[in-house]
């Protein structure tokens, strides 16, 4: 019994080794850093690294390759999003397009500060009035 | 006056909403060029098709569509892939997800085999490289490498007729 759990065991270092290429710390650590800014592209809002997909799983497995052979992450990044659009990026590019979706959030606030403000003024000097 | 703001506020939100979502994006309409034959060529293949890259028969349209043995839509669409394929004007590349040969030999066997060429795509290499997200999807492809249509989803009688013969029939003339 404990021979059958030794050899399953080697087949799942056998077969965890195969599907992953091995990397150094530093190479580890950009993996990590690139699954952390790109989207998994069928789980909403959730990154690439916290993502169980199957096809999030396949495109770990290929940054990790790709930087084994040595591509950058600029060259890594530019082919998925080539194929999967901007919207695997998890921040938008800052560009004149995408302008709207980082002053959103300001202008939002502040347009709710102002009129938060407006009404509780308002509101007081009615109550002292 | 000041009660008035965050209604406003809501109904451009709205109508900003609505206009993103009745205007396709780009990428669907025309998809990035990518390196479609190069990676088709490098997919291991189910036995007994033959496997050609999109280059050698860049004379006819190719219609690559990624399917799985255990996905329902798949099955739901097979009928249309049948009927392209016995128009005889356009080569089916299929191309098999996240499955095994056996699976995918049974699945064709059991409900025939529309696809000229049948690859199986062991470790989702060749749909990471066409940017799909899951199973089924289709493009059309012309010259061996322009895509000229990509469906996320299931074909439907309608986006045959709407979308892909008329992009068949443009070809033709």
């Amino acid at each position: 019994m404990s021979r059958l759990f030794l050899l399953l065991g080697m087949l799942l270092v056998a077969t965890h080794s195969m599907a992953l290429p091995s990397l150094s710390p530093q190479e580890e650590a950009r993996a990590k850093t690139l699954f952390g800014t790109l989207h998994c592209v069928v789980c909403g809002g959730q990154s690439l690294a916290g993502s169980d997909a199957q096809i999030a799983r396949d495109i770990r497995t290929l940054i990790r390759e790709k930087i084994a052979a040595g591509e950058s992450d600029d060259a890594i990044v530019s082919y998925l999003v080539q194929r999967y659009g901007e919207g695997i990026l998890m921040e938008p590019p800052l560009r004149s397009s995408t302008l709207p979706l980082w002053l959103a959030p300001v202008g939002f606030l502040t347009i709710a500060g102002v009129v938060a403000w407006r009404l509780l003024f308002h509101r007081r000097k009615g109550i002292s009035a | 006056m000041w009660h008035t703001i965050p209604a406003l506020v809501f109904v451009l939100l709205a109508l900003m909403f609505f206009y993103a979502l009745e205007t396709p994006p780009p990428s669907e309409v025309t998809p990035p060029p990518i390196a479609t034959a190069a990676a088709l060529e490098g997919a291991p293949l189910v036995p007994g098709t033959p496997l050609l890259p999109l280059a050698m028969i860049a004379d006819k349209p190719v219609l690559v569509n990624f399917f799985a043995s255990w996905c329902t839509p798949c099955l739901g669409e097979h009928p249309l892939m049948k009927a392209l394929a016995a128009r005889g004007d356009v080569v089916l590349y299929g191309i098999g997800w996240n499955d095994t040969t056996e699976n995918i030999t049974a699945f064709l066997e059991k409900n025939g085999n529309p696809y000229g060429h049948v690859i199986l795509d062991t470790d989702g290499r060749t749909a990471i490289a066409y940017g799909i997200t899951g199973v089924p999807e289709t493009f059309l492809i012309v010259h061996g490498r322009d895509i000229v249509y990509h469906q996320r989803g299931p074909l439907t009688e309608e986006i045959v007729k709407k979308e892909i013969l008329p992009r068949l029939e443009n070809i033709h003339e």
